[in-house]
């Protein structure tokens, strides 16, 4: 569409894949249920994963230059598209919103005890919405400087881990205890949703590459490469604290970071895995929040600037409806996962289904 | 929104006439030296020579010439003299136009000379410290390019010295700086333009690029934006750059400065395009990106490990110098728990009789060290050991002893004052100055969320921020890992083997390697080998 300015380049994809998929998650022990195998879950939703965004990928090659609302009136006609782009824009903004509480909590728990979230999460949503109000252009390029200094951080803490010694593989084992099931049912919808699922964005972001076609090479080497390094980490906060820990903690990144205390230097590197949250976190929303904006400016054919700051204070507004972090995270684990799998899995399938089929008619009455 | 900047420039000051129409010169001499002197009015150091002697039937002249722009000797010798002996000119009592043609082409000996026709031209040519010879019964005036003035020699740049490499500057005069890179660049494809800027000052300025390698699309901006500037007065580079570079309101610099002509050159090379101004030894460089800021010319004099290590140190200090008061408010007003014990309870103890909270405080010792500084630039240089001394004992030693500050705070401040001149380009410098104190404001409200969400703000803001079309932070972002190899790290020369086209010109090699050592490093590098060729 003329609508967009294709300035990304493949690169800038790339890394906006890495970043995006790596966004928090390494700081949560994903499949927790499978104990000393939640690697192996991890792993298992990583490839879900994969076929799920070879799916996204014949989508759009199938549909090019299209965006996500473009293609859905394009598979289920004008009215029921506009209304599954409407709820898709706020889906985006509920993934924002729950990115933006995630924030707030944490950073409520880490840096910031006495400071009313409302605060925090507010400078958090205005940060993010000058990102989006500067365009998509702009924000493609805050992966180039973000992506290495967080892959920095975290290089350093494995190396630090390394040399302290604080990893043990043997707590990985046995591997595989209770047979394949408990592994499948750990990481199916749960860590197919989060993080890999919501490659979906995508479909809004693709067609922003600056040559036509879509960026296949560039997305399944990013991806390939950012699902190895999520399985690492995975592995090693367990390898660190043990499945029983690993899993009772609520980060336990956070916690894997403070068994770093006898650097003598710098006695809790909480601020690292503060400033690692921060990146992660932000890309998230940002990457969510523009989505939701770019559906409604597509909808309504206005420029992306004028919804901004209503789906902002939509955004900020919504955040305060959970009650506390219990809540917050309930609704993540239980309904929340339930939604994802509507819109990151069925309703795209349903969509790629009407799409053949449309084109298929399309082409034999050609 | 670059191009709004000028014209609300140009819409804010209506242009004053500073020239009337123009007006030809007439035929009689004298109604031609009335009415320049009714121009100039009544200066001392405009002087009017009249030269006449009807027993000789001669044609009489006037000499009309700037006293201080001229060089006398060549006055007297190329000029005058010339005039007085000439044979030819008594011998024939012959018409003006004939004799006007016989000075030009035979009798002066000097290099140029240009016909005047009007008053304005004339009086132009007069100020540029050519000698006006005017010629009774004639309505042309000759202009003879005698100037000479007193000019600075040319010194080592004071503010961009180095250790190794050449130790000429720029000085004030434009042609020495276009004959600075003349000499550097002996190439045809040099290419030096022009301009006249200013309606006062008609202030010379020198646009100097490489043909070919400087952007087409580059240039055709800086000449539009050159062309746009109305103003009154061009005294220093900085009224040029503040008049063409990109709108917007940003705290970077987005135009380079340099006092030395191998940066230039080097820039130049780069596709960099040259502006130099007459009057001031600094010339300015454009488009730059945030890295060009880091980059100084003696990395390239040096051996590239030392110089990788170098880079680094400027990038670690710009961080230093950015953050450093900020961080130390954040941690020990939010975050004491980040700290080890030992060091705790050190500050704690130093901070115990602190009468202000460390923001006070720091604010305090910054704006204490931005008035030294200031003063240090302004005050004799006499006097300059008293501050010192008053500088580093009253207000450093004494300040601690007596418990107005701690003493990690004026480590603090001091560390970062003198991280702040590591960077090499002062433009930059500056600019951090100033951001450093909204930081250290901003941490002493949110800690280092506050930090964070800032810097992020900053990064947004440079990511969109753009230099005559070159993004601001690119090679990084947009990236081009080919272009990476001389931004944190300077690379050996032989891995550099193309020109990046950073500053929008065309990738070329930069140099080839003798045959062996390029099929070595062609097999090194495997698939970028191809670069070479």
């Amino acid at each position: 569409m003329s609508r967009i300015k294709k300035r990304v380049t493949g690169l800038q994809i790339s890394f906006m894949v890495i970043l995006f998929e790596i966004g928090s998650t390494p700081l949560f022990l994903l499949g927790a249920d499978a104990k000393q195998d939640s690697w192996l879950a991890m792993s298992a939703g990583a490839a879900a994963g994969f076929a799920l965004l070879l799916l996204f990928l014949w989508l759009q090659q199938r549909l090019p230059e299209m965006e996500l609302p473009e293609m859905l009136r394009f598979g289920f006609g004008r009215i029921a598209g506009t209304f599954f782009g409407i709820v898709y824009s706020c889906y985006f903004a509920y993934q924002s919103m729950r990115n933006v509480r995630d924030f707030g909590e944490l950073t409520a728990l880490t840096i910031l005890q006495s400071t009313p979230m409302s605060i925090t999460m507010l400078v958090f949503i205005l940060i993010a919405a000058y990102a989006i109000w500067k365009g998509a252009e702009i924000i493609f390029r805050l992966p180039e400087i973000l992506l290495p200094g967080l892959l920095f951080c975290y290089f350093l803490l494995i190396i630090l881990f390394i040399l302290m010694g604080n990893a043990d593989i043997k707590r990985l084992t046995p591997v595989a205890e209770n047979g394949l099931w408990p592994i499948l049912q750990a990481a199916l919808p749960e860590i197919l949703s989060f993080p890999f699922g919501q490659m979906i964005v995508f479909l809004l972001l693709w067609p922003l590459w600056e040559k036509p076609g879509v960026p296949v090479k560039n997305t399944v080497w990013a991806y390939v490469g950012v699902s190895v390094f999520l399985i690492f980490m995975n592995a090693l906060n367990l390898a660190i604290l043990g499945p029983v820990l690993a899993g009772s903690f609520y980060l336990p990144f956070l916690e894997s970071v403070r068994t770093l205390s006898s650097l003598r230097f710098i006695e809790r590197l909480d601020i690292l895995v503060t400033l690692m949250i921060f990146i992660g976190l932000f890309i998230k929303i940002v990457i969510w929040y523009y989505c939701a904006v770019e559906i409604a400016a597509s909808l309504t054919r206005t420029s992306a600037k004028w919804w901004v700051f209503p789906l902002g204070a939509l955004i900020y507004a919504a955040s305060f409806i959970e009650r506390n972090y219990t809540q917050h995270i309930a609704v993540g684990l239980g309904p929340s996962t339930r939604i994802d799998t509507i819109f990151q899995i069925a309703i795209p399938l349903i969509l790629a289904v009407a799409a053949a089929l449309r084109l298929q008619s399309s082409r034999s009455s050609a | 929104m670059k191009l709004k900047f000028l014209s609300n420039h140009k819409a804010a000051s209506k242009p004053e006439t500073v020239t009337a129409s123009s007006r030809p010169l007439e035929s009689s001499m004298d109604a031609n030296v009335a009415e320049i002197k009714r121009r100039i009015g009544n200066s001392a150091d405009v002087v009017f020579r009249s030269l006449s002697n009807p027993a000789s039937g001669s044609p009489s002249l006037t000499f009309i010439y700037i006293d201080g722009l001229i060089n006398a000797d060549l006055v007297t010798q190329a000029v005058i003299q010339p005039l007085t002996d000439s044979q030819d000119l008594q011998e024939q009592g012959m018409e003006n136009e004939k004799a006007l043609l016989l000075i030009k082409e035979q009798i002066l000996p000097v290099g140029g000379i240009k016909e005047c026709k009007t008053v304005e031209i004339l009086l132009s040519m007069l100020f540029e410290g050519n000698t006006i010879i005017l010629l009774d019964g004639a309505n042309t005036a000759l202009a003879a390019n005698t100037s000479g003035w007193e000019t600075r020699s040319i010194n080592e740049p004071t503010s961009q010295g180095v250790i190794r490499g050449p130790k000429e500057g720029f000085t004030e005069s434009l042609r020495t700086g276009t004959s600075m890179l003349r000499r550097r660049l002996k190439n045809a494809d040099l290419r030096v333009e022009e301009y006249k800027i200013g309606r006062r000052t008609q202030t010379g300025i020198a646009l100097v690029y490489l043909y070919g390698i400087a952007n087409e699309q580059v240039l055709a901006e800086i000449r539009k934006r050159l062309d746009a500037i109305d103003t009154d007065s061009i005294l220093e580079s900085n009224y040029i750059e503040e008049l063409i570079e990109d709108g917007g309101m940003t705290p970077f610099p987005t135009i380079l400065n340099t006092e030395r002509p191998d940066a230039m050159a080097g820039g130049i090379l780069e596709g960099q395009v040259g502006i130099i101004i007459d009057g001031t030894p600094f010339a300015l460089l454009a488009p730059a990106t945030f890295f060009s800021f880091f980059q100084s010319s003696e990395d390239y004099y040096q051996r590239y490990d030392i110089s990788s290590f170098l880079r680094i140190i400027r990038f670690t200090a710009f961080f230093v110098s950015l953050l450093l008061p900020a961080l130390y408010i954040a941690i020990t007003t939010f975050h004491q728990e980040m700290l080890p014990t030992t060091l705790l309870i050190s500050l704690a103890s130093q901070r115990e009789g602190i009468p202000f909270p460390a923001l006070i405080e720091a604010l305090i010792m910054e704006l204490t060290f931005d008035v030294l500084r200031e003063a240090g630039v302004r005050m004799p240089r006499a006097i300059g050991p008293a501050i010192s001394i008053v500088g580093a004992l009253v207000l450093g030693q004494a300040a601690v002893q007596a418990g107005l500050v701690s003493a990690a705070m004026v480590i603090v401040v001091s560390f970062t004052a003198i991280s702040n001149f590591v960077i090499p380009s002062l433009a930059i410098a500056n600019s951090i100055r100033l951001i450093r104190f909204l930081m250290m404001l901003i941490a002493g409200t949110m800690g280092l969320f506050g930090i964070m969400s800032f810097l992020m703000v900053l990064l947004i803001h440079m990511a969109g921020l753009q230099s005559f079309g070159i993004p601001y932070l690119s090679p990084v972002a947009p990236m081009k890992p080919r272009y990476l190899k001389d931004i944190i790290l300077r690379m050996p020369m032989w891995k550099m083997k193309i020109r990046p086209s950073t500053y929008g010109s065309q990738e070329a090699p930069r140099q080839n390697l003798p045959a062996k050592e390029q099929q070595v490093s062609a097999k090194q590098s495997g698939p970028q080998g191809s670069e070479n060729s």
